[in-house]
């Protein structure tokens, strides 16, 4: 074979260019600590990097929703908690007011405290979380319970509109790929109108009616009707607490799940675009000797021509 | 017995003197161009001059027949044709495959992916807001939402808009690359012409055309990167015919440059038309057995990478994309509006088109945009789910949420976009089979690179100037010249002593 200084001069200047090359790609990687830039570097891994960052970016929103959701149902579970705590105290004086051995000035007094109790069960009706009324349904923006007092009765009004059978009163959110959840709890069935099985009356009606049966004096009725109608109503409550803290477990498990769906995933994101560092340096060193090596050679190798030793 | 002319000798001398004068200038020639682009090592073929006696009846009786001395019969240029057929055919190749990384590493450019600002992200934006919005169809969660689309829908623009200028800059570069190709055959086919020429009577003259034979293959090998070329020289004239890819009638013919013209096609882009006007393929590979090997030059690599209408394209050149991403904004509104349309506003009033496409009838890319009436008002954003819509009923708002993961039954589809695929999904396969094309480009570019510079090196075998052999060569030559001197110098003395020592009575 015959060579020429220029085809020497030629693979010499291609040779440094390929290991500079290798070097750039290297110190790339190691700069901005991905393994690639643009799709075409590795379309497999950009595309892995794309699915993983949108399904982290998907979760962490659907984990946020879910906190929000969580957030929601507890303060409406508190809510009721409270409520539940007023409703015992009332069962407990309506079956003191029941009593035949009570003064009538017993009776008022008794009948003021239930009427005290009432205005509290109305704010726990209003409670509001961020300025949306959490039991109003969808009729969020405004206070859903409402009292005119004219006199000595005090008339309570419901506008709410929660409704299990009316899709456009329930609020979800989403918290997975295909999961939405209802996070507003049904307040028309506690505060509405409706008596709940095995009532004869709502709450505030109970109530109301209980006012009336002590400043009466009607015992009678209020053993027979009231107090019934108090249990009632509390299981109605009791149930419903029931029903959050089913939402709740799920919300929970969700959240569980999405978390650790997110460590994972986060953990394949960095597998996929982070560069090993370690190997990436070690590579580098590497490539770094070659270079100078080839760039020892070449200045040996391109000196010499016969035209040095000739006199 | 006849004898030899006493000066017969001396002419024998001369021829040597100048002989060796004309090989060192030969050489000189070769180390002074051992750089030149093109050039071609050239070799001095020495013989020996006609014999003393010629064959004759009268011929002198003698012991003969005696030499005459040395001549120069021509002057050669060392070229490997073969090799230089197969160089130029390699880079057709490698500068396909150079035209196709330039466009997709362009649209990449464009693309913007993967990162954090990327269309991706800015869809993940789009659908996070109307999750908000569907919490909390509150004005503040609207306001944000009419922000993220805007955003969304002004990436689209300029993609689609950028996209669009690439596709021009396509135009202008295969108008460009048409002027050269067509430069270049003025000049091969004056060469030819030239060539012609100086080798008429080479049978008699011994003149060799090689200054001129390097020039013309200099341009041929300009000419290669263009298209697939064949080249065949006519024996008897010397000049060369060129065609390239399926063209009927040839590029160079003589001393006849038939020049192409970029010509317009249907859909404004252009193309390339012979000299009767008829499209061509200048990539085609005419004897590679394959009717769809039209993987060769800049001219059909520009085109392949915006028509994708070869096989080397991969099905994600630059018309591709522009359709993906405008089948990707016809969806998001076609979707986006029939959930929003089934949906109601603040006042109660079934929602109006959430996006629309400005004064075009088809939405794309190009001109997707937030319904201007919703820019103006977000109260018209239809997140409520009944009539008159409650403050709290983001119902409507989730169910278009809900669009990022899944679509409902009865979607309807945008021809292009597969039923199996999300939003984000489709983007993604996009970006992937984009990001295939320019490794296979890339990895194609690099490899047929390393072919076209081991293919030079192999001409440079032949063609090249050594320093050492030309040197060599010369130290060869010079003494050549020194001892023809000497051969002068004996027979002079030789001469001397007849002319001026014979018949000389000295006192």
């Amino acid at each position: 074979m015959r060579i020429t200084q220029n085809m020497m001069t030629n693979t010499v200047v291609q040779n440094l260019q390929t290991n500079l090359n290798e070097l750039n790609t290297l110190n790339d990687q190691i700069a901005s600590g991905k393994n690639f830039s643009v799709p075409s570097d590795n379309p497999l891994g950009v595309l892995d990097s794309m699915q993983l960052t949108d399904a982290v970016n998907a979760n962490t929103q659907y984990i946020q929703n879910a906190n929000q959701g969580m957030s929601l149902l507890n303060s409406a579970d508190g809510s009721l908690g409270n409520l539940t705590t007023i409703i015992n105290r009332v069962n407990d004086l309506a079956v003191q007011g029941a009593s035949d051995t009570l003064t009538t000035q017993d009776r008022m007094s008794i009948a003021q405290e239930v009427a005290q109790l009432q205005g509290q069960v109305m704010s726990i009706a209003n409670t509001d979380v961020a300025g949306n009324y959490i039991f109003a349904g969808t009729n969020n923006n405004t206070p859903p319970m409402t009292s005119t007092t004219s006199g000595a009765t005090t008339t309570y009004t419901w506008s709410g509109n929660s409704n299990p059978a009316i899709p456009s009163t329930q609020i979800s959110y989403q918290i997975g790929a295909n999961t939405n959840l209802q996070v507003n709890v049904d307040g028309s069935s506690i505060f509405g109108t409706t008596a709940p099985t095995g009532a004869t009356s709502s709450l505030m009606q109970t109530m109301t009616n209980l006012i009336s049966d002590l400043q009466s004096g009607n015992g009678q009725q209020i053993s027979s009707r009231d107090i019934g109608d108090i249990q009632a109503n509390l299981d109605n409550v009791l149930q419903v607490r029931t029903d959050i803290g089913a939402r709740v477990n799920r919300i929970q498990s969700m959240q569980n799940t999405l978390t650790g769906q997110n460590t994972n995933l986060q953990e394949l994101l960095s597998n996929v675009q982070n560069v090993d560092l370690a190997q990436a340096i070690t590579q580098m060193e590497s490539q770094k000797e070659t270079y100078t090596a080839s760039l020892q050679a070449s200045a040996q190798i391109l000196q010499p021509t016969l035209l040095q030793f000739l006199s | 017995m006849n004898r030899l002319n006493s000066f017969f000798g001396l002419q024998i001398g001369l021829r040597a003197l100048q002989t060796n004068q004309a090989a060192i200038d030969v050489t000189g020639n070769n180390i002074a161009n051992a750089s030149t682009t093109g050039y071609s090592r050239e070799v001095v073929d020495l013989t020996e001059t006609d014999p003393y006696t010629p064959p004759a009846f009268d011929a002198p009786v003698m012991a003969g027949q005696m030499g005459t001395g040395v001549q120069v019969a021509q002057i050669q240029r060392m070229r490997d044709t073969f090799t230089d057929s197969m160089y130029r055919e390699q880079t057709g190749r490698q500068n396909f495959y150079t035209a196709q990384n330039d466009v997709l590493s362009k649209i990449q450019a464009v693309v913007n992916e993967p990162s954090s600002t990327g269309l991706s992200n800015a869809l993940q934006s789009f659908f996070t807001a109307w999750q908000q919005v569907s919490q909390d169809p509150s004005a503040s969660n609207r306001a944000v939402l009419a922000q993220d689309t805007g955003a969304l829908t002004d990436m689209l623009h300029s993609m689609s808009s950028d996209l669009t200028q690439l596709n021009t800059y396509i135009n202008q570069t295969v108008s460009a690359n048409v002027d050269s190709v067509n430069s270049l055959t003025s000049q091969i086919a004056a060469l030819n012409g030239q060539i012609q020429a100086v080798e008429a009577n080479k049978a008699n003259t011994g003149q060799n055309a090689n200054t001129l034979r390097d020039q013309r293959d200099v341009l041929i090998d300009q000419l290669s990167q263009y298209g697939a070329i064949t080249v065949n020289e006519a024996p008897a004239t010397g000049m060369d015919t060129i065609t390239m890819g399926n063209m009927t009638t040839p590029l160079v013919s003589g001393t006849t440059a038939n020049a192409l013209t970029a010509a317009t096609d249907a859909n404004g882009n252009k193309v390339v038309d012979d000299s009767s006007g008829t499209q061509v393929d200048l990539g085609y590979v005419s004897g590679s057995g394959s009717s769809t090997d039209d993987n060769s030059g800049l001219v059909q690599g520009y085109i392949a990478a915006r028509d994708g209408a070869t096989s080397g394209s991969n099905g994600s050149d630059l018309t591709a994309q522009i359709n993906n991403l405008n089948i990707l904004a016809q969806q998001l509104a076609t979707s986006v509006n029939a959930q929003q349309t089934q949906g109601y506003d603040t006042s109660g009033n079934p929602g109006v088109n959430f996006f629309t496409s400005g004064t075009s009838p088809t939405v794309d890319a190009s001109n997707i945009e937030l319904n201007p009436l919703i820019a103006a008002n977000t109260d018209l954003i239809a997140a409520a789910s009944s009539t008159p819509a409650a403050a709290g009923d983001g119902g409507n708002a989730l169910k278009i949420a809900n669009l990022q993961s899944a679509f409902p039954a009865g979607t309807t589809f945008v021809t292009g976009f597969p039923s199996t695929q999300t939003f984000s999904g489709f983007w993604q396969t996009s970006v992937f089979n984009l990001g295939l094309a320019g490794q296979t480009a890339n990895s194609q570019e690099t490899s047929y690179q390393a072919m076209v510079s081991q293919l030079d090196n192999q001409r440079q075998q032949t063609s090249g100037v050594s320093n050492d052999q030309e040197m060599t060569n010369l130290l060869q030559y010079q003494h050549g010249y020194e001892a023809a001197a000497r051969v002068i110098n004996t027979e002079d003395s030789m001469l001397d002593t007849i002319v001026t020592g014979l018949g000389v009575i000295t006192a």
